[in-house]
């Protein structure tokens, strides 16, 4: 399988790993201990959809933060974490 | 020739195993999604245990098609927490007399096996497991090259080796069975108690009202039930939704592969946790292989090259004779994988819906114990001390029951 | 034994075989001739000192000439040179090769195991479910027996992984715009018309040349013109790669195909797939049909076109369409007496070659099919045939025909696993009676037969349009070619006496599947599942069409909505060697290894690393250990601890990137400071440490534990895109390495060695560090106090490692110093009771349980597993405790780690370390305790052997607990 990168094109799998969703690992979430959220945020994603998740590509050692379907396991879209992550600080919607 | 046999031949044909399908009713007393191994075993128990017996099983393909159908067939006691070393071991028991109570030959063959290791870190897990083992009450053992030289003369024992064997956690009680004939045996005489097992079924939707699950929508109509208990493994997180809470469950493939049947020459099963490999021989001949689990979350039940070739290039170096077999299969099971590597049983924030989830790469060998003690929760409303520790509440306190060390590999 | 039917053809038959070489190799023991080109098959089946079969059946040990003859399917699998289950039928014969007959009792000829077949009646599919198992736990002992007659060939243990003349296989990666599967008219056409548009092609064919099913076929003399041409254009076409002998194994998503040849393993990757894989002949389905003597059209033309060989001499041919009537013409012209062709199609449907038939003398009979085979020995001898009603039922009186040979040819099915494998869809087609792609994955497209598409100029036509759609051009610019019904709907006959096989592999017959379905298993993957219809090696290939008709016949459903059961990879058995190569798991070695080794020191795994645990050569593990640790006690060590973590991190925020990655806060961390930072999980546990050196403003060194070194990486860069610092950071492990100088002597070895840099490095205080360059070597130099004596570790680029230890072993030669291994620091470092993480700590351990619990900075915003700690220590539960322990000093042996620890009340936790000091004497340890308050009463080993080692506890480290000799 080949994950399609924005800036460095289709890569193998095998150069990823996969490292959690994306409201996971958000720090401001870190403190929200209430126990739906908390096992969300340990653990959960949302059974099926579209969902962001965090990938490490080991040979750039970049991580990227990808939006994909998890049934039919492709890719939305797949970027490098900055750019993504700045974006939505900027305010705009992913 | 056993004299059964011969009954048999003579054309003393007994009642099919899955009766034929008929109409869904309108409300049971206990409805059960899922009609895999522990779908299917909550269903018996209930009925053989507490004469519950208006009781359905809803199972959306075909009988026991998901995991229970998909699995490696592994069944050993040997876990690291008190409370998983307890709960398997009760269910392992429950296994080796299940043939003669179910009138029904699940296979139920006890092979020996094998947790290699190769370094000192992996000693250390094997003394701790075989510790935990004895102060429960399960027979496990470290033994050293040697002893794995006698137990498994077909293994590399070579020294120059990447990996090179050290020893081995042997478990005499581990075993194998046919997944099939455990659920069709199941299945058959739960029916026989009046469960009605519904395939082609499928649980759409719930309606929620005042804290429990009014009605269930199913793709053949609507029903209602007094109790609900979920096993549904990979479609865990999904049926949650729909009754209106999360569960703590990643959804990841696991896949295992078959070789082509050769005479048997491997009896024990053998795992190595360094290597993430594992293999054992069924009586048909056919080894059976698998490794760890994709290492991220996906639904489908899809076949990937990379854990095939990833898996192989250990096991010819545990196994270099096998340079000379062919892989004849290979295919995926959605396993429902929680953090700490244990089930999920117990209540859950829905009153009266019941849940057994989590079951991910371990659940076969539990289908006795889970589905015993589900119905023991379900009829009596107890939730009994064997699987008290696998409480869906352990998440949010974080009273984990750890059992990676024992169960990422060796499933 | 029976007469000899097979024989050999002269000239011009024979395309494959080159006549003037000679091939000998042996059968069972006997001596076996043939040409060079013959597959072991052929080269055994045409030795007129051999039989008419040469494998057995996997249930029922029935004997079993070729089915597909292409080294598709089990029955014609032998043992070559040790190795099991090769398709003699598949492989090219080569000279001096043992070849065995297998899954015999006795010998092939006369076979023990054939018993079973009288047994059949008492052995119909599923039977063990319902036997074996009583009085209770008796199934072990039936399943040893039945373990005994499992299995097909035998495999050898002893032998080596590969043969002498096999050599290693290779692993390919390919890249292509197209990748055309199967080199049949189809998959040739459509190869050119991709090449023609400029894309680059890859071309997979299974078989040894190309061609297809058509290199075998009666071809009119145009299209055989059209077929060289076809393939010397393909050949000779500099944008297509092609690939003979190679069978592609699988079909990926994202179109990765993965393929094998003898020696090599590939992967190929292309934008669009054309799958042109054709299809097999299927077998009719009646009483004895199995028999050796009973042919499949195609097959027969595979073995007398290419090999020369004719399948007996007074036959029959069954048919339902045109390609029977051609071999049927085939066979007359190789000399046979060819009594009838049966065609089931109640009306003539090809005058012309109704004709062609009526000139050689062939009498042609119309809506008659063969119900049932008889046999004569272990060969077919006489078939009875009955006309057939519009429902395919056999009606009227018998006719019986002696024959030697049966050959049918009743229909096909298209090969769509591979297709299937992708996502791709079938049906069963009512119309064609066959199986059909009805979807295609994305990005690929079907031609041929796997569109039902046989005849050869609609098939060049097909693999045209498959082409035009790989290359992006509407696929209508050609017209769909027509399909053409070559299956008869009426295939399976019933007796009732049984042995109808449907799965030739898996001996399963007609009774079988009604069994199962019988028994309830009302759908096809629970018939497959009880019945293994469809498990063996064919997977399928030639018994999904005939199991798929039985079983809507017993279950009474509709063949329309039926579906095959789930396709699964590899479409032919794929060799364990080729999946594995290049797959085993990476070794590591430090710049110091081969020092190590040459130097004594016995390796030892560290994870991914190699690392010296000891330097006293094997042996003497416990002498040598002592020695080390005297050594360093009393004068000085050195040590490789460069498997270490490393990393370099620059920027203004990595004060802030370490003050969220570490539990510790590092806010005041000064330059030329050091601080020690503890990293724990989302859960809390603990994962790794560290040891950060501010280097200077912006800039920090950081060493970390060896294990986590690459989790820690991912870690921190996560932490950086996060929340949003400015750091970068550079990964070390291994670019650098650390050599520990530690022992009373290390100041003196300093000051002999470098008297410039004494000074300084003398003044370090325990936990300081600095920066400097020693002889030209580039140094970080750490005052570390793991083995607690004075330590200077040197952090240096791994190309100067050698030259420094030396230079450090040079000048410690005076003071008798000595290199110290793994297991001699483990001891040090327990006498100065420090833990290892992941050793002395698991899963579950937090800081609290450590007693670092005062080192967490909660008043931190935030950390990695900061709500984790905020919540564990909101439990009741009183945290774990790791504490160091010591035995009498009877007591030599240290306890196994992990040996659980008993207080009066039970089990109270676990040794997590232990080792024999010979500094104090005594064994010491640490444990780590859930219940802390229990240390206090008397703790022992748990265990009935181990009563009586009483443990000690101590509120400090065995040895030097004030710390004195590192001031
Ligand atoms: C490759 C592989 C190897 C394994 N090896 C081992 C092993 O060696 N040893 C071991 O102990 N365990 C092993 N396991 C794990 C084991 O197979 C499972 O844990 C166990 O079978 C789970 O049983 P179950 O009844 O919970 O799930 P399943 O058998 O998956 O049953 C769940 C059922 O729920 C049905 N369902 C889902 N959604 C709905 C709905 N909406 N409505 C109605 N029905 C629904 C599904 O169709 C399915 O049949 C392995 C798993 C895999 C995939």
């Amino acid at each position: 399988m080949l994950f399609p990168c924005t800036d460095i094109g289709e890569r193998p799998k095998s150069e990823f790993r996969w490292g959690g969703y994306l409201d996971d690992s958000a720090a401001s979430q870190e403190d929200a201990v209430c126990a739906p959220e908390w096992r969300r945020h340990l653990w959960g994603g949302k059974p099926g959809g579209v969902q962001g998740e965090w990938w490490f590509h080991h040979p750039s050692e970049q991580w990227y933060i990808g939006f994909r379907d998890a049934a039919s396991e492709r890719f939305v879209t797949l970027e490098p974490a900055q750019a993504c992550l700045a974006r939505q600080r900027e305010g705009g919607t992913r | 020739m056993p004299l059964q046999l011969l009954k048999y031949g003579l054309g003393q044909r007994r009642a099919p195993v899955l009766p034929a399908p008929r109409a869904l009713g309108s409300g049971y007393d206990v409805v059960i999604i899922g009609g895999g191994g522990h779908g299917l075993a909550t269903a018996y128990y209930l009925a053989k245990n507490w004469g519950v017996r208006k009781v359905a099983v809803l199972e959306k393909g075909w009988l026991a098609g998901g995991n229970t159908a998909r699995n490696t067939t592994i069944i050993r006691a040997n876990y690291l927490s008190n409370a998983g070393v307890r709960f398997f071991g009760k269910s392992v028991e429950l296994y080796r007399t299940l043939s003669s109570e179910l009138d029904y030959n699940i296979m139920f063959s006890p092979r020996g096996h094998l947790t290699l290791f190769h370094d000192d870190g992996g000693k250390r897990t094997a003394r701790w497991r075989a510790e935990q083992n004895r102060l429960n009450g399960v027979h496990s053992e470290v033994i050293d090259r040697q002893a794995v030289a006698r137990l498994c003369p077909q293994l590399n024992m070579r020294e120059d080796v990447r990996y090179p064997v050290l020893g081995a956690l042997y478990h005499p009680g581990g075993a194998t069975a046919r997944h099939d004939a455990v659920a069709w045996g199941l299945a058959r005489r739960a029916s026989e108690m009046g469960v009605e097992i519904h395939t082609q079924t499928q649980v759409i939707g719930m309606d929620r009202e005042g804290g429990r699950i009014a009605r269930l929508h199913t793709n053949r109509g609507t029903l209602r039930a007094g109790r609900i208990v979920q096993c549904v493994a990979g479609a865990s997180p999904a049926l949650a939704q729909m009754a209106g809470f999360d569960l703590p469950i990643r959804v990841v493939p696991l896949q295992a592969f078959v070789s082509e049947p050769v005479k048997p020459v491997l009896d024990p099963i053998v795992v190595s946790g360094n290597l993430a490999v594992y293999i054992s021989q069924s009586a048909r001949g056919e080894f059976v292989m698998g490794g760890e689990i994709d290492a991220y979350p996906c639904v489908s039940s899809r076949s990937s090259h990379d854990i095939k070739e990833d898996m192989m290039g250990p096991m010819l170096e545990l196994f270099p004779f096998l340079a000379r077999m062919k892989l004849l299969r290979q295919w995926g099971g959605i396993a429902d994988v929680t953090q700490d590597y244990s089930p999920i049983m117990g209540p859950s924030p829905v009153q009266d819906y019941f849940l057994s989830a989590g079951w991910g790469t371990m659940g076969f060998k539990a289908i006795p114990a889970g589905g015993y003690a589900m119905a023991e929760m379900v009829a009596t409303g107890r939730v009994p001390d064997l699987i008290a520790p696998f409480s869906l509440e352990r998440f949010s306190t974080l009273s984990l029951v750890g059992e990676r060390a024992a169960a990422a590999v060796g499933h | 034994m029976s007469p000899k039917r097979l024989f050999r053809l002269p000239e011009p038959w024979g395309s494959r075989l080159d006549r003037a070489t000679p091939v000998a190799f042996h059968f069972d023991g006997r001596p076996v001739s043939g040409f060079a080109g013959d597959t072991l098959a052929s080269a055994i089946l045409a030795d007129p000192r051999h039989g008419d079969f040469l494998a057995r059946s996997f249930k029922y040990h029935r004997p079993r000439g070729p089915l597909l003859a292409n080294g598709m399917d089990a029955n014609q699998y032998v043992t070559l040179d040790g190795t099991p289950n090769v398709a003699a039928d598949g492989t090219r014969a080569r000279d001096g090769a043992q070849v065995r007959s297998q899954n015999v009792a006795g010998s092939l000829a006369r076979d023990r195991g054939a018993l079973l077949g009288t047994l059949a009646r008492f052995l119909p599919a599923g039977f063990y479910y319902d036997t074996f198992f009583r009085p209770a736990g008796s199934w072990p002992f039936w399943e040893r027996i039945i373990r005994r007659v499992a299995g097909l060939g035998r495999l050898d243990p002893t032998l080596d992984a590969f043969g002498p003349e096999e050599p290693e296989p290779e692993k390919h990666h390919l890249f292509s715009d197209v990748a055309v599967i199967g080199a049949g008219v189809a998959g040739l056409s459509a190869a050119l018309g991709a090449a023609r548009e400029g894309r680059e092609v890859i071309l997979i064919e299974r078989d040894e040349a190309l061609g297809g099913r058509s290199a075998f076929a009666r071809l009119s003399p145009a299209q055989r013109r059209d077929l060289a041409a076809l393939i010397a254009q393909v050949e000779r076409h500099p944008a297509i790669t092609v690939l003979t002998s190679t069978t592609c194994a699988a079909w990926f998503e994202g179109n990765l195909l993965t393929a094998h040849a003898r020696e090599r393993y590939y992967h190929v990757r292309a934008r669009h797939v054309i799958a042109a894989v054709g299809s097999v002949e299927q077998p009719l389905v009646l009483r004895n049909n199995d028999l050796p003597g009973i042919f499949l059209a195609s097959s027969v033309n595979r073995l007398m076109a290419g090999y020369a060989l004719c399948p007996g001499r007074r036959c029959v041919v069954q048919t339902a369409n045109r390609f029977g009537y051609e071999t049927a013409l085939a066979l007359a012209e190789a000399g046979c007496t060819v009594l009838a062709v049966l065609d089931m199609r109640a009306q003539p449907v090809d005058a012309a070659l109704e004709a062609q038939c009526a000139a050689l003398g062939i009498a042609v009979l119309h809506g008659l099919s063969v119900v049932e085979a008889h046999r004569a020995g272990q060969h077919l001898g006489a078939v009875s045939a009955r006309s057939l009603d519009a429902n395919g039922h056999p009606t009227g009186p018998v006719t019986r025909w002696r024959c030697d040979t049966l050959v049918c040819s009743v229909g096909f099915t298209p090969l769509v696993q591979l297709a299937c494998h992708s996502g791709g869809e079938a049906i069963y087609d009512t119309a064609l009676s066959a199986l059909r792609i009805t979807r295609s994955p994305r990005n690929s497209s079907v031609c041929g037969s796997l569109n039902g598409i046989y005849d050869f100029d609609a098939v060049c036509q097909d693999g045209q349009r498959a082409a035009d759609v790989a290359c992006g051009k509407p696929a209508s610019l050609r017209p769909e070619p027509a399909r053409e019904p070559v299956n008869f709907p009426w295939t399976v006959f019933p007796h009732r006496k049984g042995k109808e096989f449907v799965d030739f592999d898996e001996d399963q017959t007609i009774g079988d599947i009604e069994t199962a379905v019988q028994a309830g298993f009302g759908h096809m993957e629970l018939m497959k599942r009880f019945t293994t219809t469809g498990m063996g090696p064919s997977q399928g290939r030639t018994t999904a069409l005939n199991a798929l008709r039985v079983f809507a016949g017993a279950s009474g459903q509709d063949l329309a909505h039926l579906r095959m059961t789930t396709q699964r990879p590899p479409f032919e058995p794929e060799p364990f060697a080729n999946l594995a190569v290049d797959t085993s798991p990476p070794q590591r070695r430090g710049a110091l290894d081969r020092w190590h080794r040459e130097n004594g020191a016995v390796m030892m795994p560290a994870g991914a690393w190699l690392r010296p645990a000891h330097y006293g050569g094997e042996g003497d593990e416990e002498g040598s250990v002592e020695r080390e640790v005297r050594a360093v006690r009393a004068r000085a060590g050195l040590f490789d601890a460069s498997t270490h973590g490393g990393f370099q991190l620059a920027g203004r925020d990595a004060l802030a990137l370490l003050n969220a990655a570490y539990v510790q806060d590092f806010s005041d961390l000064a330059c030329g400071a050091t601080r020690a930072g503890l990293m724990v999980d989302e859960l809390g546990a603990v994962i790794d440490d560290c040891v950060a050196c501010r280097l200077d403003a912006d800039r920090l060194y950081l060493v970390t534990s060896s294990a986590a070194a690459a989790a820690t990486n991912r870690t921190l860069r996560k932490l950086i895109v996060e929340h949003g610092f400015d750091v970068t950071v550079c990964e070390l492990q291994g670019a650098m390495s650390v050599l520990n100088l530690c022992g009373p002597q290390a100041r003196a070895i300093i000051a002999a060695l470098w008297p410039a840099h004494a000074g300084e490095l003398d003044a370090l205080a325990l936990h300081g560090f600095c920066q400097c360059t020693l002889e030209g070597i580039p140094a970080i130099v750490l005052r570390g106090d793991f083995v607690g004596e004075t330590t200077f570790e040197f952090h240096v680029g791994s190309g100067f490692a050698l030259t420094l230890w030396n230079r450090l072993l040079a000048a410690g030669a005076p003071f008798a110093i000595r290199p110290f291994g793994v297991l001699a620091q483990r001891v040090l470092r327990l006498e100065k009771a420090h833990f290892i993480i992941g050793q002395d700590t698991d899963h579950a351990t937090g800081p609290d349980d450590i007693g670092k619990g005062a080192a967490v900075a909660m008043d931190k915003p935030y950390f990695l597993g900061r709500s984790a700690i905020a919540k564990l220590r909101t439990k009741a539960a009183p945290a774990k405790a790791l504490r160091p322990f010591c035995l009498d000093a009877s007591q030599r042996q240290a306890p196994e780690e992990c040996r659980l620890l008993e207080g009066p009340g039970g089990v109270i936790g676990r040794v997590t370390s232990a080792a024999y000091s010979p500094t104090l004497g005594r064994v010491v340890g640490l444990a780590l305790l859930d219940d802390p308050a229990a240390a206090a009463g008397t703790v022992r080993l748990w265990g009935a052997q181990a009563a009586g080692a009483k443990v000690r506890f101590l509120d400090h480290a065995p040895y030097d607990p004030a710390g004195e000799r590192q001031a």
